[in-house]
């Protein structure tokens, strides 16, 4: 691994990124993927396969953090990205580097959304909220405050602008959390379980929102029928590897692989068979 | 999913900022009142019977409110009362009661405050009274996540509640106790991630935006 750009620039590449958390555990071991600009990719593994401790390394959270057994947990072979190892970085998001240099436009770049909106929505109003990232952009309060109330507009939440984050409803609250996302101006999302916890109709709404945007999009999910609808290619990590990298419809069609890695094949795709796993 | 107590402030004509100034007052008036100076304290507690009854607060929802916290004040005379030096003069017993009781009155008052003008008019005080905005911020950021931490309560009440056969006695306590810890651990796990979905958008660490014009929020 190198300091310099990759040749091509991928909206997203990760290269041997290895990663421990704090008690030893290995959560990634490895991670190689290239996310084109503007393509659709879902993450999908069991539990605990590290689903989210990638995206947060595209956001650059990781490494670094300390509490929730997620900081400082490195391993003796184990690449950083942002470490100061003489490896270099090992995460690119639109060939810059995600170092601590590059945070800053990193987290313009990368629009992470949480599973639990709670965890995002931490001001008194749903505006202020959205307007948050704007603000952190060092956008005029007046500035950001317009570009929140596109946002809310976007994901049909303009009436709930003033609102106070406690009162809305979980698909609501999901809603208000994808507009503070939008608002950072993102050219990379990534989505942890967008859909889960969701009613039908809250995860259809959302679905069709995610649907319409253009940004490139990595969404780590269990809910696979969703990514039969949105995503041309999956990417499944287990045990901190990616194990299958290919169109979703022949991967989440192949029984084998699914059940070996904890999953199944989606109800839509029940009837098909197409033919040995792979891994 | 029970939620929180969330009774609507009832906004008083007189401006929150001489309210909270005014409570202020009262609050370090009764803190300076001596220990075993019931007449004092009995004054003080019937002037803010009083004001409560001018701001038109109903007695049954300013009290379930100071009840929430009369534990707390009783625990903190009974543990102050022991190394106390008026202790000699007033005996254990007569040093914890007068410090409950001149920490219930002022706890009383708080909570009359806060239950006449709500979180938003208050904060809004605050800011006009000149407190520095990252305070004010940190504090509408507590009001928010108090919410969310009540919810977790209720959720770990009611599960606990499902699988117990009894909840009456020691055992009881030590359930409550253990009950408390796990919701402190998630309140921390809780707070690591707030951080994280801050740093996510941009946040360097520095100072929060300020809240909000007062009168904007709406449920």
């Amino acid at each position: 691994m190198t300091n310099e750009r990759p040749e091509a620039n991928p909206a997203v590449r990760v290269s041997g990124l290895v990663f421990h958390y704090a008690d030893g555990r290995p959560a990634l071991r490895g991670v190689e993927m290239a996310i084109e600009s503007g393509e659709s990719v879902a993450l999908i593994g069991p539990n605990g396969a590290g689903k989210s401790t990638l995206l947060w390394h595209l956001n650059g959270l990781l490494p670094g953090r300390r509490g929730l057994g997620l900081g400082h947990g490195h391993g003796p072979n184990a690449v950083g990205v942002g470490s100061t190892s003489a490896d270099g970085p090992c995460v690119w998001i639109d060939g810059l580097p995600v170092t601590p240099k590059n945070y800053r436009e990193i987290r313009r770049r990368v629009g992470l959304l949480f599973q639990d909106p709670d965890d995002q929505l931490f001001s008194p109003t749903v505006l202020e909220d959205v307007a948050f990232g704007p603000r952190n952009q060092g956008l005029p309060a007046a500035e950001a405050e317009r570009m929140a109330r596109d946002c809310l507009e976007r994901v049909d939440l303009a009436d709930a602008a003033d609102r106070v984050p406690h009162h809305l409803s979980f698909g609501e609250r999901k809603r208000a959390c994808l507009a503070g996302v939008l608002a950072c101006g993102p050219s990379v999302l990534a989505l942890d379980e967008p859909t889960a916890n969701l009613d039908p109709r809250a995860r259809r709404r959302f679905i069709e929102l995610i649907g319409g945007l253009s940004a490139t999009r990595l969404i780590a999910t269990h809910d696979l029928e969703m990514v039969l609808d949105l995503c041309p290619r999956s990417i499944v990590l287990d045990r901190g590897l990616v194990v299958a990298d290919g169109p979703s419809m022949e991967l989440l069609a192949d029984a084998r692989l699914m059940e070996s890695h904890g999953l199944e094949v989606p109800y839509r795709l029940r009837e098909c068979d197409v033919g040995p796993g792979r891994s | 999913m029970p939620s929180t107590d969330s009774i609507a402030p009832l906004r008083p004509r007189i401006d929150a900022r001489i309210a909270l100034l005014t409570t202020l007052v009262f609050a370090v008036s009764v803190a300076l009142i001596p220990l075993g100076q019931w007449r004092a304290l009995g004054v003080a507690a019937l002037a803010l019977a009083a004001a409560g009854g001018y701001l038109g607060v109903a007695p049954e929802v300013w009290m379930r409110r100071w009840l929430g916290l009369s534990l707390l004040v009783g625990m903190l005379g009974l543990l102050v009362g022991l190394g106390h030096p008026a202790r000699a003069e007033l005996g254990w017993a007569g040093v914890a009661a007068a410090i409950a009781a001149k920490n219930a009155v002022m706890v009383g008052a708080v909570v009359l405050l806060s239950t006449a003008y709500g979180i938003d008019a208050l904060l809004d005080a605050l800011r006009r009274l000149g407190l520095p905005a990252p305070l004010v911020s940190t504090l509408a950021f507590m009001e928010r996540y108090l919410h969310v931490l009540a919810d977790e309560r209720d959720r770990m009440l009611l599960a606990r509640r499902a699988r117990s056969v009894r909840s009456g006695g020691w055992r009881g306590w030590l359930d409550r106790g253990r009950l408390l810890g796990a919701l402190f651990v998630r309140a921390l796990e809780r707070g690591e991630r707030i951080e994280a979905a801050m740093v996510a958008r941009g946040w360097d660490g520095q100072d929060l935006p300020p809240p909000s014009a007062p009168g904007r929020r709406r449920s």
